[in-house]
């Protein structure tokens, strides 16, 4: 786990995701984008990092170590200082039904990561924080 | 006048006296003789010509008879040749037979039958369910109310609980094998009532196996093939559009390609394993292998990891271990799979191990971890496949749980044996025995 600052003055991005490949080369593209960055790579990591960090958006990943994403999620909705952190799900096909079920709890979008180019995924990013702030 | 009475039955003793011989020979079945009428009647003659006639209808009468025992001896002995032609054909498919009566009695089974389900004598007459005993997946018994063949007769239609319909019936072998069926039941109607009815039983087994092992590949595959599949396209993807990147980060993308590409190689070519062990056509090569140099390309392969963790591997192997018998692509996934374990498993700073020494005509190698150990109560199961330990699982929630059931496998297929013992928390070791390339030579070792 990491900050990097971004000259930008950006938003603050969280990325939770277990998979170094995945999220070193989130992190490369929108820290190119001028956001400020941070990494965890599980949900207790990524859990700790967002209550303390504030970010303006967070990508989340499902099928993590020590906290799969939605039991993080979940967590993070009943703390008063992350109920507002927008939350945009990254996940496999094979996950979906459990994104379906977690819908009805809370509100977020969530991605299909292979269906899914990574410039689309900055857009969607982009979209999110600037209707939040 | 007493004189004449006298001399009357003197007469007539001797007239049939003469009848003596021919009541004799008939009353041990003889019916030829002729009895001798005299040309002149006298008052016995008509009762010697009565006889004669008896004697000719009786021996016509057994002589039709005969003909007709004989038809009916050939008559059997055609039925006898049928049933046991009927039999043996029945024997011979490779499906189960059962007939039942009305009242559910068996009164009929094949030979496919009594191996499953007992001696001929311990089924036939008895009650259907309570000899073709059959269970549930879980093992439970199927009570006589629930039971197919009741089923059927109670409906008095035709029934069948084939795989497409969930095949739920098993039946356990007395050595503990079990085997899964699919059962067909035809009523036998009699003057519009259930007169009975025929069981038809199929081993699905292997069938079912093999249709468990390709759905289980395939979900394996898409679930586990997703992430380093999504990660070349990408990073092909920012190699492609994104000018701005820097010689040190094209090399980095190229190198994340060069690894999601090994990792999903290795994944593959574990679920061609699985397949293999599972279909029974794992065919392996041995042949002399030098231990050290396998482990050490297993130790370059995991090196990245092992920095990365800060862990240590110590090797000890015993100079005078003789290369061991085993084909080399097997010992790699055998030593890949226990290593990596290891590796995955341990907390950072932690010491692995592997030892490697001759016992007698085989190679024992151990590999200990001070891991996070598998929980006692899930012991039994870790060579199971697609068994993953409930701490491994939090730990790293992406493995394929395939990893000790090959690696059992190719052991076990080398003619070796693989055991541990491990504490949670403490750790585990494991210990493999493989045969050494002396025991083998005349199977000609290189």
């Amino acid at each position: 786990m990491s900050d990097n600052g971004a000259a930008n003055g950006g938003k603050k991005l969280l990325i939770v995701e277990d998979e170094r490949a995945l999220s070193d080369l989130l992190r490369d593209k929108f820290e190119s984008e001028g956001f400020e960055v941070a990494t965890a790579g599980d949900g207790m990591a990524g859990l700790e990092k967002a209550l303390s960090w504030q970010p303006d958006v967070m990508l989340l990943d499902i099928v993590m170590p020590k906290m799969d994403g939605l039991t993080m999620l979940h967590k993070l909705r009943e703390d008063s200082k992350g109920k507002n952190i927008q939350v945009i799900l990254l996940t496999n096909l094979s996950d979906t039904q459990k994104v379906y079920e977690a819908m009805a709890s809370g509100v977020f979008d969530y991605l299909v990561k292979s269906n899914w180019e990574i410039d689309d995924l900055v857009k969607e990013v982009k979209a999110k924080v600037s209707g939040a702030k | 006048m007493s004189a004449d009475l006298e001399a009357y039955k003197k007469w007539l003793a001797g007239r049939l006296s003469e009848l003596a011989p021919v009541f004799a020979k008939a009353a041990i079945g003889n019916f030829d003789s002729q009895v001798e009428v005299p040309e002149q009647e006298d008052e016995l003659t008509e009762f010697f010509v009565g006889v004669q006639i008896i004697l000719d209808t009786i021996r016509e009468k057994v002589g039709e008879l005969e003909t007709s025992l004989e038809q009916v001896k050939a008559a059997s002995e055609i039925i006898a040749t049928e049933k046991a032609r009927v039999e043996a054909i029945l024997d011979s498919i490779g499906e189960g037979l059962v007939i039942v009566d009305e009242s559910q009695h068996v009164t009929f089974v094949n030979e496919f039958v009594t191996e499953l389900f007992g001696e001929h004598s311990r089924i036939l007459g008895q009650d259907v369910a309570s000899v073709i005993t059959l269970q549930d997946e879980k093992g439970a018994n199927i009570t006589s109310a629930h039971h197919p063949v009741a089923q059927a007769i109670k409906h008095g239609r035709r029934m069948s609980f084939n795989l497409a319909k969930g095949a739920p019936y098993y039946v356990r072998l007395p050595s503990g094998l079990v085997r899964r069926l699919s059962i067909n039941i035809s009523p036998i109607l009699r003057g519009g009532k259930v007169g009975g009815a025929a069981v038809v039983l199929y081993d699905i087994t292997e069938e079912s196996n093999m249709d468990r092992t390709k759905s289980e590949i395939i979900s394996i595959a898409s679930h586990q093939l997703r992430t380093p599949l999504t990660a070349v396209r990408w990073y092909v993807k920012a190699l492609m559009s994104d000018k701005a990147l820097s010689a040190a980060q094209r090399q980095k993308y190229l190198q994340e390609i060069h690894d999601a590409n090994h990792h999903m190689v290795t994944l593959v070519d574990s679920l061609l394993s699985v397949s293999r062990i599972d279909l029974g056509t794992l065919n392996a090569k041995p042949q002399a292998v030098d231990f050290m140099t396998a482990l050490q390309e297993v130790i370059k392969e995991l090196q990245p990891q092992i920095e990365a963790r800060k862990l240590t591997v110590k090797v000890n192997s015993n100079p005078a271990l003789k290369p061991l018998f085993i084909d080399p692509d097997a010992l790699g996934i055998i030593l890949q799979n226990l290593l990596s374990n290891a590796v995955r498993y341990s907390p950072d700073g932690k010491e692995i191990s592997v030892l490697a020494q001759q016992r007698a005509k085989d190679a024992v190698i151990e590999v200990r971890d001070q891991g996070v150990g598998i929980p006692a109560a899930e012991q039994p199961k870790i060579f199971g496949k697609l068994f993953r330990a409930s701490n491994a699982q939090r730990l790293a929630p992406d493995g394929s749980g395939l990893g000790l059931y090959i690696t059992k496998a190719m052991v076990t297929q080398a003619g070796g044996e693989i055991s541990f013992d491990s504490h949670e928390k403490h750790g585990t070791n494991f210990y493999v025995i493989i045969p050494s390339s002396i025991a083998k030579r005349s199977k000609g070792a290189a």
